[in-house]
C-alpha cells in the first residue's frame, strides 16, 4: 500500500510535462500558507464560550496568539528533521505526511476547541500542524529544481509564492466558515430588564430556580459579533461560536487539496535534463552554479551553509522588524498627521498590499535570480534595504514637522519594496543553495536550513518588542525633564518618583505627558521606531557581507563518485 | 523565560548570539553525522541547544561564557575519525 508513495513510483515516463509539478507545488504551499491567517481565529476563539463576546471561562487572547508561534517553530523543526528523510522516500511520501499532519492537526485542534482544552489545540495546530507545515514546505523544492534545473528560481518562486498567497485566500474562507456554523446564544432581555447577581466575579440570572452564567453585550462589542444581534443579556453554554467546526471543514479541505498535489508530484528519471539544454560548462561559468554535490550531513560542514542560514536568517529578521510596526506607524504617525488620507479604510488596503507585495516578490525576485545571479540578487535586497530601512525613521520625523501627502507616498512605497525583498529572499534561497551544493540533496539542506526562518521567528517579535519598550521608556524620561513636577503631580495624582508604577499601570504615557509639556516640545512619537530601524539596517549589513563572500564550496566536500 | 535589554546594542549582540547558538549546534549535528555517533549525535547536540538556552536566560555573559566552552568540549569528545561520503 505505502510502495505508491515510495519513490521508484514516481518516476516519470518520456515525454512527461514538468509545468504539471507547478500545480502540484502550488496546492501544498497555498494550503499551508494559511498559517499566516491565524490571527483571524483569535476573536472567535477567544469567544468559545461567551459566543457574543468572552465570558469567564473563555481563553484569553494571550494565552492563544503563541499557537503561532509554537507552528513556525515546528515548522522549522521539521523541516529540518525531514530533510533528510525526504531525500530518502521522496516527495509524494513526504507530501502525504504533511496533508495527514496538516489536515489532522486541524483535526485535533477542533477537538481541542470543542472540548475546551486548550492544550489539544496547541497539539493540534501548533504541533501536528507544524509538523505538517515543516513537511509540506520542503517537499516539492527539490523536485523542482531537477525539472527545472535552467530555471531553478522561477520554479521555486512559484511554489514559494503559494505560501505567501496561502493566508490572502484563507481570509476569504476563516470568516466565512465561521459565519457559516455560528449558531447565535439564547438572548435573555435588555439589561434594565433582567435582575443580574454577581457571584466570584461572574454575572448570573435565576432561570427555573438555578442560577446560570451569562454575558452582558455592550455598544462596543456590537461590532464584533459574528451574526448581528441586539445589546444585552445573552445566556452562557447557549449557541455556538462555530471555530471548531470550521477548523473540521478547513482541515478537510487542506487535506484533500494536499493529497491531491502530492499524488501529482513526479520526480524526473536520473539524467533527465530540459530538451535543447546543457548545464553550463563549470570553467566558463562567472557564477558559482556548481556541477558537484555535496551531501546533506557534509553541507552542515561547510562555512557556505551558516553564511546563507545567516543570510536567510537576517533578512526575515529585518522583513518582521518592519512587518511590526509598519501597521503601527500608517496608524499612529500617518494616521495622525494625514487624517483625512491615511484613515481607517486606508490602513486596511496597506495591509492587504502587504501579503500582495509579499507574494509578487517570491516570484518576481526568484525569476529575477536566474539572470541576475543569486548573489547580485541578495546583495540588492541587502544593499537596498539599508537604504530604505535608514530612511524610514526620517519620513516619520519629516511628516511630523510637515505634513505633506509625499512623505506617504515614500513610506508607502519604501515598505512595499521591503515587503517584495522579505518575500524574494525566501523563495530565492533554494535555488541559491541548489547552484551552491548541487540538486541531489537540495531537499533536506533547505529543510535545515529553515532552521533560520523558526529562529528569526524568535528575533524579530523580540526585537520589536524590546526595542519598542526602550524607545517609549527614554522617551518619557525625556520628556519628564522637560515637565514641570508640581504641573505632574496635578495631572496623575502622583510625584515623578512614582513614575515606574504609573508608567506600568499605563496611567503615564507620551500622550498624556505630551498634554502637559511645554508649547514647543517636540512630540518623540515618530521618532519610536527609529532603533527599530536603524537596528534592522545593522543585521541587514551582516547579512550582506555574509552575501559577499559568499564563495563555491571547497572540493573537498564534493561527494565522491 | 524572562529578557529583559537596556539598548539596542544588548538586542543587536543577543540576535548574534542566538545565531552562533543555533549554527553551533547544526554544525555539531552535521560533525557527528559525518562520525557515525548514532543516538548520541541526536542527544549531543541536544544537551548543546538545552544549555545554550538555560546559560541565555541567565545572561548573556553567562552565554558568552557557557558557548566555547560547550564548543571546546565538543572538539575534545567527538570520535576522531569522520567517514567519507560517497555517491
Amino acid at each position: 500500500m505505502l510502495d505508491i508513495l515510495s519513490k521508484k513510483h514516481i518516476v516519470a515516463k518520456e515525454g512527461f510535462n514538468r509545468w504539471l509539478i507547478a500545480p502540484a507545488a502550488l496546492g501544498i504551499h497555498l494550503c499551508i500558507g494559511s498559517v499566516y491567517a491565524w490571527s483571524l481565529f483569535n476573536p472567535a476563539l477567544i469567544k468559545r464560550v461567551g459566543i457574543v463576546t468572552s465570558a469567564a471561562d473563555d481563553w484569553t487572547l494571550k494565552s492563544v496568539v503563541w499557537i503561532f508561534t509554537v507552528a513556525i517553530v515546528f515548522l522549522g523543526l521539521s523541516a529540518a528533521i525531514g530533510g533528510k528523510w525526504l531525500e530518502k522516500v521522496g516527495p509524494r511520501m513526504v507530501g502525504t505526511v504533511s496533508a495527514i499532519c496538516w489536515g489532522g492537526g486541524f483535526f485535533v485542534g477542533g477537538i481541542g476547541i470543542l472540548s475546551g482544552q486548550l492544550w489539544l489545540l496547541y497539539l493540534g495546530y501548533g504541533v501536528i500542524g507544524g509538523c505538517g507545515l515543516g513537511l509540506g514546505y520542503v517537499s516539492p523544492v527539490g523536485t523542482l529544481i531537477r525539472w527545472f534545473p535552467d530555471r531553478r528560481g522561477m520554479a521555486t518562486g512559484i511554489a514559494i509564492m503559494g505560501f505567501g498567497g496561502g493566508a490572502m485566500i484563507a481570509k476569504f474562507m476563516i470568516e466565512p466558515f465561521i459565519k457559516l456554523f455560528y449558531v447565535a446564544p439564547k438572548y435573555l432581555g435588555a439589561v434594565t430588564d433582567i435582575e443580574l447577581i454577581t457571584e466570584g466575579g461572574r454575572r448570573l440570572v435565576e432561570q427555573a430556580g438555578e442560577l446560570r452564567e451569562v454575558v452582558i453585550v455592550g455598544a462596543n462589542d456590537l461590532a464584533g459579533m459574528y451574526a448581528p444581534g441586539p445589546e444585552g443579556i445573552y445566556l452562557v453554554g447557549t449557541g455556538n461560536v462555530g471555530v471548531a467546526q470550521a477548523f473540521f471543514a478547513l482541515g478537510a479541505i487542506y487535506f484533500v487539496i494536499m493529497m491531491c498535489a502530492a499524488f501529482g508530484y513526479r520526480i524526473p528519471r536520473e539524467g533527465w535534463k530540459p530538451e535543447g539544454w546543457e548545464p553550463p560548462a563549470e570553467d566558463k561559468q562567472k557564477s558559482m552554479i556548481t556541477q558537484h554535490h555535496v551531501h546533506i550531513d557534509e553541507a552542515l560542514k561547510t562555512p557556505q551553509f551558516y553564511q546563507l542560514w545567516v543570510v536567510l536568517c537576517f533578512n526575515v529578521t529585518a522583513g518582521i522588524g518592519v512587518l511590526g510596526v509598519a501597521k503601527t506607524m500608517m496608524s499612529e504617525i500617518f494616521g495622525t498627521t494625514l487624517p483625512d488620507i491615511a484613515d481607517a479604510a486606508f490602513a486596511s488596503t496597506y495591509v492587504l498590499m502587504i501579503s500582495l507585495f509579499n507574494m509578487i516578490g517570491r516570484i518576481s525576485w526568484a525569476s529575477a535570480s536566474d539572470y541576475l545571479g543569486r548573489k547580485t540578487t541578495y546583495w540588492i535586497f541587502f544593499s537596498l534595504g539599508i537604504i530604505l530601512y535608514c530612511s524610514i525613521p526620517y519620513t516619520a520625523q519629516q511628516v511630523s514637522i510637515n505634513p505633506s501627502v509625499v512623505w506617504l507616498v515614500y513610506f508607502y512605497a519604501a515598505t512595499m519594496l521591503i515587503f517584495t525583498m522579505y518575500g524574494g529572499g525566501f523563495a530565492t534561497i533554494p535555488a541559491y543553495l541548489a547552484d551552491i551544493f548541487g540538486t541531489k540533496f537540495v531537499g533536506g539542506i533547505h529543510g535545515r536550513l529553515l532552521t533560520a526562518w523558526a529562529s528569526a521567528g524568535v528575533f524579530g517579535p523580540l526585537a520589536i518588542t524590546s526595542l519598542r519598550e526602550i524607545s517609549v521608556k527614554n522617551a518619557i524620561n525625556d520628556l519628564i525633564g522637560k515637565i514641570d513636577p508640581a504641573t505632574f503631580e496635578t495631572k496623575f495624582g502622583a510625584g515623578v518618583d512614582q513614575l515606574e508604577q504609573l508608567v506600568a499601570a499605563k496611567t503615564v504615557t507620551i500622550n498624556k505627558l505630551m498634554e502637559i509639556a511645554p508649547s514647543g516640545t517636540v512630540d518623540p512619537t515618530s521618532s519610536l521606531y527609529n532603533t527599530t530601524m536603524y537596528l534592522m539596517a545593522t543585521v541587514l549589513l551582516v547579512a550582506l557581507i555574509m552575501n559577499a563572500t559568499m564563495r563555491p564550496v571547497n572540493a573537498k566536500h564534493h561527494m565522491k563518485e | 523565560m524572562s529578557i529583559s535589554f537596556s539598548n539596542s546594542t544588548e538586542v543587536f549582540i543577543f540576535i548574534i548570539l542566538c545565531s552562533v547558538y543555533v549554527c553551533s549546534t547544526l554544525w555539531i549535528y552535521g560533525d557527528a553525522a559525518t562520525r557515525d555517533m548514532g543516538i548520541k549525535g541526536l542527544i549531543l547536540p541536544l544537551i548543546f541547544v538545552i544549555a545554550a538556552a538555560l546559560a541565555l536566560t541567565k545572561g548573556l555573559i553567562v552565554a558568552l561564557i557557557v558557548w566555547p566552552i560547550g564548543y571546546i568540549a565538543w572538539f575534545m569528545f567527538r570520535p576522531k575519525s569522520s567517514h567519507v561520503i560517497t555517491e
